[in-house]
């Protein structure tokens, strides 16, 4: 039987290293799963039966990996039907890739390479993110990515260029806390004043992980490592800011054992929970101050 | 060609070529080091995919050789499947005939890539196991349609020998467990093969598959036929290849 629910607090990866005790314990502390639809599309077996299992017993939401809504060639439409069927099968409340380009003339690199910030990219990114719209029938959000060059081409800085493609009124956005992290280290800008240009009620979905530092300081996004304290931090942040999003803790090698990625899950919770909080407070406490003010205006 | 295209068309070049080129490199940036980076990760991530679905090849190459090959596909070809998994065939369909070719690759490392392959692509295959109920000579076998039967001329499925392996003709049979998606490699004798070939289809009655078989390779039907027949169904209905009949 399909689990259906609202998505909401701390996910995870489905991923067949940890896929068996993850089914069997079915822990309480993990809300919901994401899955990479090129993992299941035209595959059986071991990846179709722990999909299916999964599905039991949570809510599961989509991440591509490949489209890449920078793509300057339009996509096969052949794997987009694959895709709107997968999505529909599955039943996530919304689908995501990322805002950087895959593959180019049938090539696929199999890594999210980035584009330059400048205005053909802006108007390639909305117009494939509007073709895949329509073809797909449900909401899409693009996912910010960790950069590791930054093109002369690029007129625009990144948090800019973000911004421009949340003007559409369609966009919705996947924030990746991580990512701007990472790029705030490896390009020197501050990364909670990034997060706070971007409008709350676009972002649908948060992404924290964990990355490698080089010896020469530069970061480089692994999702094999644990997620450091300064990350934690913004995700704090994050959340006081946007209000409750539901959070996805990647991990994509050099896999701990189900306990330690729960205590992780916890640690995650706990932020979660004390973030959305002060978000409510806030909102309530705007509330009540903007009613008062009405109700000074009426009696004046 | 747009910017963003004459962008991306660089940036494969840099990633995928033999060597990556100045000019390319100049057209994506100042930032060199950088932008090689990005060859590195997609690389480093294609290979150990490769290693992933090759091991026992990539191993009997040496890891210097092995990485060298996915090189030269890599120069020559590249992925054309937005499916990771689908390299490991992208690269050994190229590779193969290379190999044939090589004299200095032996020609049971070809067959220890083949049968690796179809392990890899059992495993993937999107296929749902049929209903079957009884087995019974009378009615119609219901064979695993994961099954895939391998002709190689080395025993390479015997992965606890170290190779090289001697030449000997080899019939396998690929297949993936309907109750718990493990794949298994079971070997054939050329009257199981021929039986197994003859049931695969479902499209007679087991008893008129085995008739055919026993007139095509000559084989009285007697008890001797009786007692071998008996053997390989056991034998294949035990390893989940034969699921029954309908």
């Amino acid at each position: 039987m399909r689990r259906s629910g609202q998505v909401c607090g701390i996910g995870i990866g489905l991923r067949l290293e940890l896929a068996e005790e993850l089914l069997e314990r079915r822990p309480p502390e993990i809300r919901w799963l994401e899955v990479h639809p090129e993992n299941y599309i035209r595959r059986g077996g071991r990846f179709r039966t722990t999909l299916r299992r999964a599905l039991d017993s949570w809510p599961v939401v989509t991440h591509a990996l490949t489209m890449g809504f920078a793509s300057a060639v339009p996509f096969d439409a052949a794997y987009v039907r694959e895709l709107g069927a997968f999505l529909r099968d599955v039943g996530t409340p919304w689908h995501s890739d990322h805002m950087c380009f895959a593959s180019v003339d049938g090539l696929f690199a199999h890594d999210l390479l980035p584009v330059p910030f400048h205005e053909e990219s802006l108007r390639t990114i909305r117009q494939r993110m509007s073709e895949a719209r329509d073809a797909l029938g449900i909401e899409l959000a693009f996912e910010n990515v960790s950069y590791y060059a930054s093109s002369e081409a690029s007129d625009l800085s990144e948090v800019d260029f973000t911004v421009a493609l949340l003007e559409d009124p369609d966009a919705r956005m996947l924030l990746d806390v991580n990512n701007v992290y990472v790029n705030s280290r490896n390009f020197g800008f501050d990364p909670r004043a990034w997060i706070d240009r971007i409008p709350p009620e676009k972002v649908v979905q948060i992404h924290i992980a964990g990355h490698h530092v080089r010896p020469d300081g530069f970061r480089i996004d692994t999702h094999a490592e644990d997620v450091c304290d300064e990350v934690y931090a913004l995700l704090d942040h994050t959340l006081e800011r946007v209000g409750p999003r539901p959070v996805l803790l990647e991990r994509d090698g050099n896999y701990p054992t189900l306990d330690e990625l729960l205590v992780q899950v916890r640690r995650l919770t706990d932020i979660y929970d004390r973030a959305t909080a002060a978000h409510a407070a806030v909102r309530e406490e705007r509330a009540r101050s903007a009613h008062e003010t009405l109700a000074r205006d009426g009696q004046s | 060609m747009t910017a963003l295209l004459d962008h991306q068309r660089a940036f494969m070049h840099m990633c995928f070529d033999a060597e990556p080129r100045e000019a390319g490199l100049r057209q994506l940036g100042a930032e060199r080091d950088r932008w090689l980076l990005y060859r590195d990760m997609v690389r480093t991530r294609l290979t150990k995919m490769a290693r992933a679905g090759l091991p026992r090849t990539a191993s009997a190459l040496g890891d210097e050789a092995f990485d060298g090959w996915v090189a030269a596909w890599l120069a020559d070809r590249a992925p054309r499947t937005r499916h990771i998994r689908e390299i490991v065939g992208e690269l050994l369909r190229w590779a193969i005939p290379r190999w044939n070719a090589d004299p200095n690759v032996p020609a049971w490392l070809v067959d220890l890539a083949a049968l690796e392959l179809v392990r890899w692509e059992v495993g993937a295959l999107d296929v749902a196991m049929p209903e079957a109920g009884d087995f019974a000579f009378d009615r119609h076998p219901v064979v695993n349609p994961t099954a895939r039967i391998l002709e190689l001329g080395h025993a390479v499925h015997e992965s606890e020998t170290a190779p090289p392996y001697p030449p000997v003709p080899t019939l396998l049979c690929v297949y993936r467990r309907a109750d718990d998606d493990r794949t298994g490699v079971q070997p054939l004798g050329s009257f199981a093969a021929a039986l197994l070939r003859a049931l695969m289809p479902g499209d007679r009655t087991v008893t008129d598959a085995v008739r055919d078989v026993a007139e095509r390779t000559g084989t009285p039907v007697d008890s001797a036929l009786a007692v071998r027949l008996g053997s390989v169904l056991e034998t294949l209905i035990r390893r989940g290849i034969l699921l029954g009949a309908r």
